[in-house]
């Protein structure tokens, strides 16, 4: 089993998310194995606990969900909603900005 | 994770004090992606109880996943989210709302009511009229 992130990784899953489903409409499974195919498998989730932030995400009107029977298997699928893409864009200027601080530190060790 | 864990599972997010809706809808994907695991990994060439298990173990402990659900306030049930309006105020309000009760009722079931009503008053009057004849017949014998 892929080792699970540590607690400073709070909010990527958000980010990861809503990143995915900015391309298409996606359901659980799907979106956990998308994670781990966009990241090179350096980044694993619990697969379960993908789904609070996922409901989340919904009550708080960045995402809509919608259910489907696809072979037989209800499937519960998620898009992004414009209030989602605004959460998007800002999560990610967020992220760029903590990347390149990082780095910086990272890259200046008489700082570090 | 078997149908009793899923069960449990369920229980114990309602006793967390996650949303009946949430719940719900959250074991239904549990499920579902329980099942594409296993599917997975059958088409990997596994057998079903290794399968199972990986597909238990990738799912994740359910104490972690009710954990998840309750580091999010706006999963849980009301009741849970503002106590004492639970408490107080809802409680106050159904016992303001208890005689409006009948009244309810009866325009809901207006057409049972009318024909009760009607009954009741034949078996008023037929009691009347016996009790008023048996006097009489006393009186006239």
């Amino acid at each position: 089993m892929a080792q699970t992130n540590p607690p400073f990784m709070s909010g990527v899953p958000e980010l990861l998310l809503l990143r995915l489903l900015d391309k298409q409409e996606m359901y659980g499974y799907e979106l956990v194995r998308s994670i781990r195919s966009a990241t090179g498998e350096a980044i694993s989730l619990g697969e379960g606990v993908i789904y609070p932030v996922l409901h989340s995400l919904e009550r708080n009107g960045a995402l809509k969900s919608r259910r489907k029977t696809v072979g037989g298997r209800q499937r519960v699928y998620y898009t992004l909603t414009p209030k989602g893409r605004q959460r998007l864009n800002k999560l990610h200027i967020e992220w760029l900005r903590i990347q390149g601080g990082i780095t910086s530190a990272l890259e200046s060790p008489g700082h570090a | 994770m078997r149908n009793a864990d899923f069960r449990n599972l369920q229980a114990a997010l309602l006793q967390a004090g996650i949303a009946p809706r949430h719940v719900q809808r959250l074991v239904l994907e549990l499920r579902e992606h329980h099942a594409d695991i296993i599917d997975a990994e059958l088409a990997a060439g596994r057998d079903r109880k290794s399968a199972e298990q990986i597909a238990s173990v990738e799912l994740g402990d359910p104490a972690e996943i009710v954990a998840a659900m309750q580091a999010y306030p706006e999963l849980l049930s009301w009741e849970r989210r503002y106590p004492r309006l639970a408490i107080i105020i809802y409680p106050l309000s159904c016992l303001a709302l208890l005689p409006a009760v009948p009244v309810f009722i009866g325009v809901a079931h207006a057409p049972q009511v009318a024909r009760w009503s009607v009954s009741l008053l034949f078996a008023g009057l037929v009691t009347a009229s016996m009790l008023l004849l048996l006097p009489l017949s006393i009186l006239l014998t």
